[in-house]
């Protein structure tokens, strides 16, 4: 039980320093050539330790404080952050363990998933492919190399 | 999976599409509230990040200019005496420094957005912002405040889909709307104007002061091409526009004056030279 409550609360930590940093960091992360996606990664390691029901409700909140940092399309991200948190905790049935190779792929994939979706439903002209292959995947990296730095300090007990 | 998680999913999904389809003042005053509230720390922290940033690249010029301009100091002394008392005589110092707040502009992207539609504004009411105030940078428009609170405020660039103008030619003569094309590189489209009359690249755009948001004289871009003509009535326009929403970080919001002001005169002078 003890180890049970210490496991959540280094999750929810986790979350959180994830989220408060995606967005103070946001300007600085822009003028790099790949920008990790902090709070899909916060979405997506959350979604590996929660049921269903609970990794969509981690995924309403932070897509509710994503849309409110921009006023066009409001709701978008919280809607797709509902679907890719509830579709990343099935991944749980699928998927036992955390090993490093498979949480790497993981979140990769679910960053490339999300902003390719995100991109295409935000209707942008122009680059769409240069976007998909090359774009999305360098800033799925790089959520993927800071989801895997993240990983020991969700563990710690 | 329990009975519970596909319950949980149909609410929270539920609750998202009521969001995206809530009237667009509730959903400003919703991210205007995350913002004030939640969100308040990180901005704050964010505004700080950005102006270290900004400060650490300009320090190397800023000395090399404070060298250049301590030389000038002595000659420029009796000129501003002069300056101070003409202003003074004239008004010009209420009226210049009451129709703009300078604020600093953080655009608000999110993933998936390759052009830059929204940001966020440090002024608000406090400062005299308000909702459709006019936003412009030296070299022109930049985009409309649309939500305020009372330190900051939220806004469109012009690249933003529902965004519109109408604009004028520098002579007055010809009139027509403007509208972002989407995409990258930013560009914009004139449309409806007179098929009578044919304009040519590199004319400058102005806002026309007409649509009761922008007033006149704001430079929008200049025409790069003719994109297609309408039937024989009217013609529309590649626009090469005056401001780039990444080049941008410091602005001015038109605090008063509001749509009825002629601003053109502003431009002209920064264009001769003279302060503005």
């Amino acid at each position: 039980m003890a180890e049970q409550t210490s496991s959540r609360l280094g999750l929810a930590a986790s979350v959180a320093v994830l989220t408060f940093l995606h967005f103070a960091l946001r300007p600085l992360f822009e003028s790099w050539f790949a920008s990790p996606n902090l709070l899909l990664c916060a979405v997506l390691i959350s979604a590996r330790q929660l049921r269903p029901g609970a990794a969509a409700g981690v995924g309403f909140v932070l897509g509710l404080l994503e849309d409110a940092m921009a006023v066009s399309f409001f709701g978008l991200a919280t809607l797709l952050l509902v679907l890719v948190a509830f579709i990343a905790s099935q991944t749980r049935e699928l998927f036992v363990g955390e090993e490093p190779l498979f949480m790497g792929t993981y979140l990769f994939v679910g960053t490339w998933l999300y902003e390719t979706v995100s991109y295409l439903v935000l209707g942008a002209s122009g680059g769409t492919l240069s976007f998909i292959l090359l774009r999305a995947p360098l800033d799925a990296l790089a959520t993927g190399a800071v989801g895997y730095l993240t990983l020991p300090l969700v563990r710690a007990r | 999976m329990t009975r519970r998680d596909p319950l949980l999913l149909a609410f929270f999904l539920f609750a998202a599409v009521v969001l995206m389809t809530l009237p667009h003042e509730r959903q400003l005053a919703l991210a205007a509230a995350a913002r004030s509230t939640v969100l308040a720390p990180v901005l704050q922290l964010q505004s700080s990040l950005s102006d270290v940033r900004s400060l650490r690249g300009n320090v190397q010029a800023l000395r090399a200019e404070r060298d250049s301009l301590a030389a000038e100091l002595h000659t420029l002394q009796g000129v501003e005496e002069e300056n101070q008392r003409l202003r003074a005589l004239l008004d010009l110092a209420e009226r210049g420094q009451t129709r703009f707040a300078a604020a600093n502009l953080y655009p608000a992207g999110r993933a998936g957005e390759v052009v830059k539609r929204s940001f966020i504004l440090d002024v608000g009411e406090a400062s005299g912002a308000r909702a459709d105030a006019p936003v412009v940078a030296r070299d022109g428009l930049v985009g409309v405040v649309r939500a305020v609170s009372l330190g900051q405020a939220a806004g469109d660039f012009w690249t933003h889909p529902d965004f519109r103008v109408s604009a004028m030619t520098g002579d007055g003569r010809v009139f027509g709307i403007i509208r972002s094309l989407g995409g990258a590189p930013s560009l914009m489209q004139l449309d409806g104007t007179p098929y009578q009359v044919e304009l040519a690249p590199g004319t400058e755009l102005f806002t026309s002061g007409q649509g009761g948001v922008f007033p006149r004289g704001i430079p929008i871009g200049r025409i790069l091409e003719l994109t297609s003509t309408e039937a024989g009535w009217a013609r529309s326009y590649l626009v090469q526009p005056a401001v780039h929403p990444d080049a941008v970080r410091e602005v001015m919001v038109m605090v008063d004056g509001g749509a009825t002001a002629d601003v053109t005169d502003l431009w002209d002078r920064a264009a001769s030279g003279s302060p503005r």
